[in-house]
Parts: C-alpha cells; structure tokens; sequence
C-alpha cells in the first residue's frame, strides 16, 4: 500500500475520523472524475484513486460505490479481453453521469472556498467582515 | 498456513467478506463479491505472487461492509430498516389541547373523558415531536396543560368555603376564562414556534 507514499502521513495515523467523513460527500465525483476522459478498469481507477490520496480506506471499499454507480446509470460498464489475464470491467461515465459531475464541478469552488474562509485562520469571520466593509463603501 | 495457494487466500478473503455482508439485499451481496473477485484476479494477473498485498490493499472485509450498506441498503444490526417514525401533522397537538380544554364544558361524561384523553394524547405527541425544542415543549405544555390542570385540582380539592357561595359562578367562569385563554396562548405558542422537521 506503501503507507508513508501514498497518504504521506506517519503510519501511526490509521485512516482518520475527519478522512473518512470528508471523503463521505466527494469520494463518488472524484471516482466519476477519474472516468471523465476516457473509460478505466477496476483495478486502474483504483489504483488512480490511490495515488491521488484521496482514499483513506482500503480499495474495496469503492466497490459498494462503484456498483450503486451502476444502479444510478451514472457509468455504464463494458467487458473487453485483455492480452494478459482475465477480461476487465470498463467503467465509463453515461450523459447522467457527467451532468452529475458537471453540476459538483460548478458547486465545488464555492464550496471549498467557503469552508476555506471560515476554517483557515487570518481568513476568518474578521477578515471576512473587512471584505464586506470594503465592498460596501465601494457601492 | 504459509503455503496458502493465491486461490485460498482470495476465496477466504472473500468468505469474510460475504459474512459480514449477510443482512446486504442478496443481488447486492453477490455483485459486491463478485467485484471484489473479478479486481484481485485482474491485480493477481498484473502483478503475480504479491496476493498478500492486493488483499492488504482491499482492506477489511468490515469496512468494506460497512460501506456496502451505507451505499447498497440494508444496515448490520437492524435488517429491516424502517422508514422512519411515522409522524403526527404539526397542528394535531395544538388542536387536542383546544380541544381538550373545551370539550368537557359541552357537557356529558363522555366529552369531559374524550376531553382527558386529547389532552394526554397532545401531550405524548408534543413530548416526542421534533417540531420543537425542549424549551417549547415545556412552555407550551406549562401554559396549556400544567397550569390549567393545576388549577382545575386546587378549585375542586381546596378548602376554601366559595362552593355554593354567591361569588361561584364568577369565580367559576373568571377560571374557565383564564384556563381557556392559557390553553390557547399554549397551543398558540407551540403552533408559533413549530419548525419543519
């Protein structure tokens, strides 16, 4: 799993609380994300998922996802032959969903940088207010 | 134990996860397994002799049930999940204290016990609804029931000599009033306050 690498984290620290909540909400549009230009195999989305940090639990986790993916018709899966070892499940986005993923792309900015203003200090409430001021006196 | 073939190791990893999985909806449990099979013999085939890492990769089969029923249906300790409580509509319980505070003055035994039991009901309904804070629920139930019945037991338990005085009636109808004037203020503040659960 190369611990240190993949999460680049202390070992000590299993998956945490605040991870795994996060992940709860974005998990699904970035597995989405990851199918968005072409179509990807189980073990290579995964693998994709692993290295970008995002995943804070074991792979087969994302299985339960992926298969209520399916159930929404948000990807549509193909079987193709492989030169080495057995056939692989392509998943691929549907029009539902990359609307899906086009509508959280929208939403997410606004989103990060809400949270962004209220947790990350000197970009508090206070901070926040002066902006307001200034706009304010600027109408 | 250290010469597990590939194939046992996979069908015991899998076994694990099919046992936790057994309140999952059959064809979700299935599918699930089957996934899970199909991406280690995809990973074995990739990447030969290093099983014990793929299966270490995939996690445990907890987890991964725990997620299968957050995602698929189904919960660990109650199979059957209910939808949720049914709830009483917002102004049934302001509406049984109105009631409940009227009803025995239109006369008759059974109105005056059909009055008692609304207001018991209004009662049950306003102290599980999520409509209110405990806050509300204490001060509309203080204004519309626990005062009034308070002062219903102390006009008819107290010692004081006004039954059969000239002063009754007044006495009597100024309570009635008053009792019925703090039901309404009650129920109305319960019905002010309600919130959208």
């Amino acid at each position: 799993m190369e611990p240190g690498k993949a999460s680049g984290q202390p070992s000590d620290r299993t998956p945490g609380r605040i991870e795994s909540q996060l992940l709860k909400g974005v998990l699904e549009y970035c597995v989405l994300a990851l199918m968005r230009d072409e179509a990807k195999y189980g073990v290579q989305l995964l693998r994709e998922l692993e290295e970008t940090g995002a995943l804070a639990t074991g792979q087969g986790t994302v299985y339960p996802l992926l298969s209520r993916l399916r159930r929404e018709e948000l990807v549509v899966t193909t079987w193709r032959e492989s030169t080495s070892g057995p056939p692989r499940r392509y998943y691929e986005l549907s029009e539902a969903g990359h609307a899906a993923l086009a509508r959280f792309t929208a939403v997410w900015p606004g989103f990060r940088h809400a949270v962004d203003r209220v947790v990350i200090p000197g970009k508090g409430p206070g901070m926040h207010k002066e902006g307001r001021h200034r706009e304010d006196q600027d109408r | 134990m250290k010469t597990k073939t590939d194939e046992t190791l996979t069908r015991e990893y899998l076994a694990a996860v099919e046992r936790e999985t057994s309140t999952l909806p059959a064809a979700a449990r299935q599918e699930l397994v089957a996934d899970l099979g199909e991406h280690i013999a995809v990973a074995l085939a990739e990447r030969p002799g290093s099983v014990h890492e793929i299966l270490r990769e995939m996690g445990d089969p907890r987890a991964i049930a725990a997620t299968a029923f957050q995602e698929l249906g189904g919960t660990p300790a109650a199979p059957a999940p209910s939808p949720g409580r049914r709830r009483s509509p917002v102004w049934l319980s302001p509406a049984l204290l109105v009631a409940g505070d009227v009803l025995p003055y239109l006369g008759g035994v059974v109105l005056a016990w059909i009055g008692i039991a609304a207001r018991i009901a209004a009662v049950v309904i306003v102290c599980r609804a999520r409509y209110w804070t405990a806050a509300q629920k204490w001060t509309g139930l203080t204004l519309a029931v626990i005062v009034p019945v308070v002062a219903h037991l102390i006009w008819y338990f107290s010692p004081v000599p006004h039954h059969g005085s000239a002063a009754e009636p007044v006495a009597r109808w100024t309570l009635v009033a008053v009792v019925f004037l703090l039901t309404l203020a009650g129920a109305g503040t319960l019905w002010r306050n309600r919130r959208r659960a």
